[in-house]
Formats: C-alpha cells, structure tokens, sequence
C-alpha cells in the first residue's frame, strides 16, 4: 500500500475519532441527569488538579451552608451606634450566625429545608425555619426580636416603673422646677429602650396549579421605656409639666388566611387579616413633683395626676384582588378592601384629684369603629408595540362613626368648670378620597419611551376646615438610551390643588357647645387664626422634577447622577406654612479595577427649606381677628407677624470596595459612611411688634463617621477567620436637650438627657466554616 | 480497547482488507455518533411524570448542550443554581437552563459568537419583556401577578435587574442585604436611612420589601397594604385607635407629620418640633407665639421651645382616649 494513502487514512482516521471521543463527552448527559457530579466523566478532568475557580464560586457551588462564630467587644456604652445593631454596652459579646439549605434531602414529606440564624447571642438576634415540597407546601417559622435604644443620658426622681409613679419621702417640691434641690440626690439614670420580639409562623398549601390556600399567624411584643410629658395645668398659660419615664408593654397578634384562585384568563386573590393590639397597661399615674396652687388638690406631696395610654383595638379586614386578562394586550386589575376598626376600652375618671368636683361620664366607654373601605381599578392596553395606555381608579373611604358626646372639660387634674356651657365634644374625622388618572407611554424609538399621565384627585372630608379639596396633577415622564453608554430618566410633575372655603371656625364649632358659642362673639369663634390655612388642606401648586442619567465608561467604570427637586406653594396660606422646598443629589461611580478589586463611592447632598407665618397673639379681646381701625387687637395686627424659615440640610458620603489581596486565600472588604446634618433655624423676621425680636436659633448639629474594616483569611475552603473593625464617631449638638438641666425650665421638670457624644472601638474575630 | 484495535487494523498487510476494515470503520463511526444524538434526547425527555413546567421545557431534538460546556468547575457559579428552588423543580439537566435561557441552539452551535435564545447579561443581555416573561412563565401566580403595568415594569426593568438566580441565597431575598439591591436606583432613599432618625433598614431589622412590593400593587408608592395609614399600623398597632379625641392629620396620613425613611429630626418628623406643630395651630396665648433663641437656657429657658417643646404638656399627639384629652394632654 502506498505511504500517502496511508497518511490521508491516518489522518481521516484521527478526524473520526474525535467524535467518538466527543461522543463519550455527551453520552455523560445520562450520569449528569442523575446527579450533576460528572467529574468522574469530565473531559476536562486534569482542571481537577487545580482548582481554578475564584473562591466565591467554590463557595457559592460546593457548600449547602456555613456557621459564623464570632466573638466582639465593644469600647464603650452608647445609644447611637448600638441604636438596633444590639451593640450598646460595652463589654465583650458572642454571637453566632449561619444558614443552611438542603435541596437533597431523602424524605417524603419535604423537599428541602432551609434553617437560617443572625446575630444569635445578642439582644437583636433572628432566626428561620422553612421547609416544604414543591407545588404542594410550605411551612414557615420565624423569630425575631430587636431592641431599639434611645437616649441613656436622663435620669428620674421617680419609681415605680409602671402604671403608678411616685416621688422619694425626701423630695423638696417647688413652685418651679429650679426649687427641686433633692433631684440630684433622688433621682436615678434610667435607660429609654423599646424591645420588640416578633414570632411568625406561616403555612402555605397549593391544591393544583389554580388553587392555593396561605395562612399566617404573628405574635409581636414591645416593652421598654420610652418618656412622656405630663402635665396639671388650669389653663393654658400655668402649665406644670414634668417628662416621667413610661413603661410600655404592648402586644400584638395578627392573623392572615388567604385564598388565591388561578387560571390563564384570571385571577382572583382573596384574604382576611384580624389582628388586636392590648396595651397591658392601660394609663399612667404620677405623683406632682410641684408644689404650686392651680385648685383643690393639685399640689405636692397629695396630688395625682393621670393620662391614659393606647386603648386595645381589634382590627378586621377582607381583602379581594384580582386581574382578567382579555388577551397580552388587555389585562384589568383590581383591589378592594373593606376594613373595621374598633375599641370599647373603658374611660378612666375625669380625674383622679378628689377635690375636684365633676359629673357623670356621658358613658363608659367611646365603643368607637372605624370602617375603610378602598376600591381600586387599572385598565391595561397595549395599542401595540410602542404605545400603551393605562387607566387607573381609587376610591378610600374612611368613616368614624363614633358617636358624638359632650365631656366635661377638667383642665390638668386640676379644675374643672361646673357649667354645661362649658363641655367639649369629641370629633370624629371621616373622608373619602377619588383618584382618577389615565397614562399613556410612546416607544419613540427602540431607545426613548416618552410617558403622559394626567390625574385627577378629589377628597371630601367631614369635621374638617375644608370640606373638598381637588387636585389635578400633570406628569411627563422620557426614559431615554441617547447614547450606548448612556441612560437617562427625565420626569416632571405638576400639581394644582384647589381647596374649597376654608372654614376657619369649624374647630370652634365643633369641639365646644352652643351656649357658649352663643356667648363667645363672633370674631374671636375660632381656634386657630382666620388666616391660617392647614397646608394639607389648603390650595397648593407643586412643581417636582427628577432627573437620572447613569454612564457606564468602560467595563470596569461607570457613574451615575441622581437629582430631585421639589418645590409646594401654598399662595392661599397667610398663616402656617406657606412654602417649601426639597432637593437631592446624589453622585455616584463604581469602579471595578480589577477582577481582585472593586469600589463604589457615592456623594449625597439634602436640602430641606420651608417659609413659614405666624402672628402672635393673646385670648380675650385681644383674640378678635376681624378689626380694621386702630387700636388693632393683637390678632388682627399685622405687626405682630413672625416669619421663619427653617432648613435642613444634610451630606452623606459612601466608600466600599473589596479587594482580593491574595487568591482564595486573603480577601479585605471596607464600609465608610460620613454623614452630616443640620437643623438651621437662623432667618427669623418679625413684623416690628415691641415683645417681637429676630433672635435666631443655634444649629442643631449632628455628625457620624462609621467606619467598618473585614480582613477574611480563607485556611480552607472550608474555614475561613475574619476580623472586622469598626470605628464609629458621633457628635450631635441640639439645643433643645443640650445645656438644659432637668431644673433648667421653670415649669418643667426634665431628664436632662443630652446629645450624642459617641466614639466607639469595636473588634470581632469570627470563625466561619462551611459544610454540605 | 478500541485504539488498539485500530492499530491492528493499520497493521494488516492485505491491501483489500485494509481498504474493507477502513469502509467498515466510517460506517460504525457514523452509527455511533447517531445513537448518541439519539440517546441524548431520550434522556432529556424521559423524565418521568411531567409538571407544568416541564410540559414548557418539552425539548426538541435541537437544543444546546448547556451542561457540557458550563461545567461546575467555571469561574462563574452556573452550578450555585442546584441549591435553590431553581435548580430542583425539575432534574439536574439542561432542563433547568432551557426552562429559562430556552432551547438556545445556535449558542450551542457558535457559543461565543451567538447568544443564548434568552440571555440575562452580562453580555447579550434580552430586553426586559423577554426577560420577564421566562420568569413569569412560571411566576405569574404570585410575585407576577401585577407585574404588567406595574411602576418597575414600565421602567423597563426586568426580573433579573433585581434577582440572581445561580446564587445560594438570591441578595434581595435577604432582609439586610436587600437595601442596597433598591438603592441602585432610589438615591435620595439611600440618603434617607443614613440620617440619624430611622427605621432599622441598615441593620437588616425592617427592610423595603416590609411595605413595598416592588413587583407592583395598585396602592400609592407600591405599598403592600391598600394605604399608607394600614402600612404604618402593621408595626404601630397602638396608633390605630379609633381615640376618643382624634388629631386630624394623624388619621388622614402619617407622612403628613412623618418621613418614614429617615429625617434629620427626631422620631422621623418631616420639621422639628415646634415649628410643625405650628404650621398648623396658630392659637390664642403660647401656640402662636413667637419663638426664637430668647427662649434658649442662656435667656427665658422656654418650655415651648426647649426638652419636648409642645410634647412637654401635649404628649398624647396621635390621639387621646381620656375623657378630659380633649387638648391630647391627658
């Protein structure tokens, strides 16, 4: 046989071969269908030498879970870092974190199982169970609790944590706060921290691919401390107040059953939620601290005042929604929901001060309900490609139907008029809210989507000083792709609402009764100034616009630039606030400069203006608002006018990256925030009244630097140790707590809580191993 | 043992046998090569009792052969998807990849040069609708059912702009992780929670999907419960009341008084305290006074604008239930 047959035979040969070899490749689809470890058939076996794959891939592939062990200390106390992180005092603390999933389990009742935990071993921990069967079940169960902490600074002469307060045997009482020379020596720092514990069980039940049922059952817990003034005062001007610490001890259950029905045209989703709050503690007694007259029985060592805290509620409500889908370019939505609220908790006494004579309570309990109920439609359509139409309805209704009774007015447990001229009535709020708007979006090109909404809004209330209100509302929105590298979103949004007559005396008219009505004259029946219109209520123009444009370089750059203008005109308003302005802008970049190292930065600027009136005046004929000829009463002069314009602004700084600095071996990760804020109060202006003066505020100030830094050195795949440093530093400045003793106010007796003063040092070495 | 075979056979001195075995030779080669192609459809398809979604992956004899490219040793981690809900409603195959990416078998063909028939980036990323709908194929029942139309849909925004799917556990679904998954688009929300009053989103305590949904309702600002009043009450029962003596703005809104995001000012007012308060009461005596920096420790110490300024008398602000709380002190 020649030599160049045989060559070409040699050479054809190698070329069929391939395909065999390939062919045993292939035939490994029936081992991978069984199980995906086809390493004993891969081709590419010799990779298995080594492995190459970055490390959070081998992680994300070889391991079903991981336990974190860690172990901290902290520097110092504080209640602004550890606000909910359960990091508030010092000391050294263990916590344990992890999750696991199964997806391989041999069991007939379940396909997999995932159990999670966080944070386990400090106040603010969680932890989840979830296992199921695919189209069939699912069972949940969740626990978490958390504790927010508050200011820690205060301190109280008080004890008896609970419904009843009283003062020391030796406390020295005064007329004012400054006279109370045995504070220091009776009282005690107390801390103001809610915990909230949270149980969630849930269960879901799939029927076939239409039917599935769910349901859920939620037990929350808050308890703690919190403050809460507390006042005798026999009117307005002879208030004597003191900040007592409250408990709280609250409960809430909640439970959720719903239906969901599913068929290629419909839909409909159904469920019923009930859930009732109990305040265990129903109100608050305390001792008065003051030693001053206001009535029979109001002062010091034999004088109690009392208030009542949050009354039980049940809450009811049915909740059905749905869609019908005509074909893929027609599509109908809807949500309705009917809801009822009630409380029948029983009234306290008018007053728990003997002395002081009062009638009988009209009833023994408001027995109060509200029902909501909201309606709400879309209409989908798509014309075609490039244009789609939507058209969506809401109607809410809220109704109290509470009834209307007259109360004796007994002012600061401390006196109380006799006359029924004299009683008040409770008011109850209702209002309905119609909401129509129609959208409609163009494809201009493949790149830019232009969208047109116009809506309109009209909302009726009852026991109100505006009865409607209507609004219409203009948006533009262009989402547009100019360049390839390049997306931008433009909106722009108008509002124009129009308040009818605002009826400055209905307040009036409404809490007190008509013989004193009758004898009030006509130009002081108001409570709040003719000339102030309550902003929510009251005409208005709002102009907003948005704009996003995102820019990505390279592969390894792009940036991003947010920016939000807000600005409401209240030109009705003479009074109240009269205008405000909101802007932001955030700059953003991430840069990816490599493969082992990335990094993002952002940059926010917030600013908060409003403009806002008032004029200064006093009751009696001072009060009359309607005068023209001098000498003008306080309320009707204009000279007695104050202007203030307030302004928040604040700036936030973002820095993170993550850096490989050694290959499955040494990573570091960073988290730097910076954020600084502040309140300016500085631009006060008056109308030239004598008593009137432009003296500004101090800024209130605060500024937080949170540095975290995580160095995880990786021993295996398997075990990993982290360390993680935080520095955090908080510096606040509020004049309103600030330089303010507990005695520093005449009439009131405070806890001289003071600002935040927080630098922090925190170090956690962790152990993380991962498993299958 | 066939290599050897083939080496006896190139041995063989006879001219015609040689030339006989070589024709045999191609023709069981070509009968292989068939019997694999077959056999790798019949694999795919024997896959027993059939659900819904596998009915939808019904592969056809022109597929790619995912799994034998993307194999568990890539850098990428394709095969993270076997430890979710993803990777086990169907078997350990191309299936699972089909039943999203589809058959895709001219990326099989010419995998660098053409896509897969629906991709989810980075490279040849589908449009949004395509992209959703092979979620949705499967999802409409429940995340999906008010997708179309909804606020993120019409952004162009897409199921995998938020979810990743070859991961262990998906960021979003991740209550201290999901934040930052929102904050890719909600800037001036990303500077909200860093103020120094808010809700615990940056310890992972609450987080957006606690009152937003953010695949689409019809209430106001995607919010899960039919208003905004109904979202706050799930966590702040005891506001609910109905008090005996309401505060009107308390029962219309709470974002009247409240920025449930963050805010510079305690307890997440919209303006300190008693500049709010006064945007509305211009009363007879102290509600509309002036106050200015005469009232500071240094001067008058005012209790109007000084500790809790109007909450130092009027701490029952949400509401009173007390039959002498007319003026929400008691």
């Amino acid at each position: 046989m020649n030599r160049r047959f045989i060559l070409v035979t040699y050479f054809f040969l190698f070329c069929l071969a391939m395909p065999s070899l390939a062919a045993q490749a292939f035939s490994s689809q029936e081992l991978v269908a069984k199980g995906v470890d086809d390493s004993e058939v891969d081709a590419f076996s010799f990779y298995a030498d080594e492995d190459f794959r970055p490390w959070s891939t081998i992680v994300e592939t070889e391991f079903n879970g991981d336990i974190d062990f860690s172990i901290g200390y902290v520097s110092a106390d504080s209640f602004r870092f550890g606000q909910y992180n359960g990091l508030s005092e010092e000391g050294g603390n263990v916590q344990l974190s992890g999750k696991y999933i199964d997806w391989d389990t041999n069991s007939n009742l379940f396909d997999y199982w995932k159990i999670s935990g966080h944070d386990i071993g400090l106040s603010t921990g969680s932890a989840q169970l979830e296992f199921g069967a695919l189209e069939d079940y699912k069972f949940g169960f969740f626990y978490q609790q958390f504790e927010q902490v508050k200011n820690n600074t205060g301190a109280t002469p008080y004890t008896g944590f609970g419904d009843s307060l009283v003062l020391a045997d030796n406390w020295v009482s005064g007329q004012n706060s400054g006279e109370m020379t045995e504070f220091y020596n009776t009282a005690s720092r107390f801390e103001q921290s809610l915990k909230r514990s949270r149980l969630n069980l849930t269960y879901v039940k799939e029927f076939d691919p239409s039917w599935s049922f769910n349901s859920s059952y939620r037990l929350e817990e808050k308890n703690g401390t919190k403050t809460q003034g507390a006042a005798f005062y026999a009117n307005a001007n002879n208030g004597h107040s003191v900040i007592l610490p409250s408990n709280v001890d609250y409960k809430t259950q909640t439970i959720d059953l719903g239906f969901a029905y599913h068929e290629t045209e419909y839909n409909l989703i159904g469920n019923y939620v009930f859930s009732r709050f109990e305040n265990q503690q129903k109100s608050l007694t305390w001792q008065n601290p003051y030693s001053s007259f206001l009535g029979s029985g109001t002062n010091y060592p034999d004088a109690f005042g009392q208030l009542a805290l949050e009354p039980d509620n049940d809450f009811h409500q049915f909740r059905l929604m749905g869609n019908y889908i005509f074909d893929n370019s027609l599509r109908l939505s809807g949500d309705m929901s009917f809801a009822q609220t009630s409380q029948n908790e029983s009234y306290l006494p008018y007053t728990v001060n003997t002395q002081v004579s009062v009638g009988q309570l009209p009833s023994q309990s408001l027995d109060g309900e509200i029902t909501t109920f909201t309606a709400k439609a879309k209409l989908y359509y798509r014309f075609n490609r490039d244009i789609v139409i939507q058209a969506l309805t809401r109607y809410e209704d809220r109704d109290n139907s509470s009834a209307r009774m007259g109360f004796q007015p007994v002012f600061g447990d401390s006196w109380a008029p006799q006359e029924d001229e004299y009683q008040v009535y409770n008011r109850s709020y209702s209002r309905n809210v119609f909401h129509n708007k129609v959208e409609g979006s163009y494809r201009l090109t493949n790149a830019h989507k232009l969208s047109v909404a116009f809506a309109h809004e009209e909302i009726n209330r009852y026991n109100h000083a505006v009865e409607t209100t209507k609004e219409n509302s203009v948006e533009l929105k262009l989402r547009s792709r100019p360049l390839t590298n390049l997306t931008t979103r433009i909106e722009l949004n108008y509002k124009d609402r129009a308040a009818s007559v605002y009826n400055w005396g209905q307040s009036y008219f409404s809490l007190f009764d008509v013989q004193l009505i009758n004898e009030t004259p006509d130009n002081q029946r108001f409570t709040n100034h003719p000339l102030l219109s309550q902003y929510y209520l009251s005409n208005r123009q709002q102009t907003l616009a948005k704009f996003n444009a995102g820019y990505v370089f390279s592969n390894q750059w792009q940036a991003n630039a947010d920016i939000f203008y807000q600005k409401n005109d209240y030109q009705q308003s003479e009074l109240g606030l009269t205008g405000d302005e909101m802007s932001h802008l955030t700059l953003s970049t991430m840069w990816l400069y490599s493969s082992r190292l990335n990094m993002s930065v952002y940059l926010s600027l917030d600013d908060y203006q409003l403009e806002q009136t008032g004029r200064a005046f006093r009751g009696g004929i001072e009060k009359n608002a309607f005068e023209v000829y001098s000498p003008l009463p306080q309320a009707s002069d204009p000279s007695r006018n104050w202007q203030l314009s307030p302004k928040d602004i604040s700036q936030s700084l973002g820095f993170t990256g993550n850096w490989i600095v050694l290959p499955k071996k040494l990573d570091m990760d960073w988290d730097y925030r910076f954020t600084d804020s502040s309140s300016i109060n500085d631009d006060l202006q008056s109308g030239g009244a004598a008593d009137l003066d432009n003296l500004a505020f101090p800024d209130v100030i605060s500024n937080e630097h949170h540095l975290s830094l995580n160095s995880s050195y990786h021993a295996s795949d398997q075990l990993s140790f982290k360390l993680n440093y935080q520095y955090y530093r908080f510096k606040g400045q509020n004049w309103a707590f600030d330089q303010v003793t507990p005695t520093s106010i005449d009439k009131v007796l405070g806890t001289g809580e003071k600002s935040a003063n927080d630098q922090i040092h925190v170090i956690n070495i962790s152990l993380i191993y991962r498993f299958k | 043992m066939r290599s050897r075979n083939y080496c006896l056979l190139i041995q063989a001195h006879s001219q015609r046998l040689r030339q006989a075995l070589f024709i045999l030779f191609i023709g069981l080669n070509c009968s292989l090569l068939s019997a694999n192609a077959e056999s790798s459809v019949e694999s795919s398809t024997d896959l027993g009792t059939e659900t819904s979604v596998q009915a939808k992956a019904k592969v056809t004899a022109v597929q790619a052969d995912c799994l034998g490219c993307h194999k568990k040793n890539s850098d990428a981690a394709i095969h993270a998807i076997w430890k979710t809900v993803h990777g086990n409603v169907l078997s350990k195959s191309n299936e699972t990849c089909i039943a999203c990416h589809g058959t895709s078998s001219a990326h099989g063909k010419m995998p660098t040069k053409q896509s897969p028939t629906i991709s989810f980036g980075p490279k040849w990323a589908s449009d949004a609708k395509t992209q959703s709908e092979s979620c949705l194929n499967c999802h409409q029942k429940k995340q999906g059912v008010s997708w179309l139309g909804s606020a993120h849909h019409d952004e162009d925004l897409s199921c995998a702009s938020c979810h990743s799917l070859h991961t262990r556990f998906d960021k979003v679904l991740d209550k201290e992780q999901q934040p930052s998954t929102c904050f890719n688009c909600h800037k001036s929300v990303q500077s909200k929670v860093h103020l120094q009053s808010r809700h615990p989103i940056l310890e992972g305590r609450t987080t957006c999907s606690d009152c937003h949904n953010p695949h689409g309702t019809l209430a106001e600002s995607l919010l899960k419960e039919p208003t905004l009043n109904d979202s706050c009450y799930s966590c702040h029962s005891e506001k609910r009341g109905p008090f005996l003596f309401e505060h009107a703005p308390v029962t219309e809104d709470c974002s009247t008084c409240h920025n449930p995001h963050g805010s510079v000012n305690n307890n997440l007012l919209s303006t300190r305290s008693p500049f709010l308060c006064q945007q509305c009461h211009s009363a007879a005596f102290h509600p509309s006074q002036q106050l200015s920096g005469a009232s500071l420790p240094n001067q008058n110490a005012s209790a109007y604008s000084l500790g809790k300024n109007c909450l130092n008398c009027h701490s029952q602000i949400h509401g009173s239930n007390h039959p002498s709380g007319s003026r929400l002190t008691r």
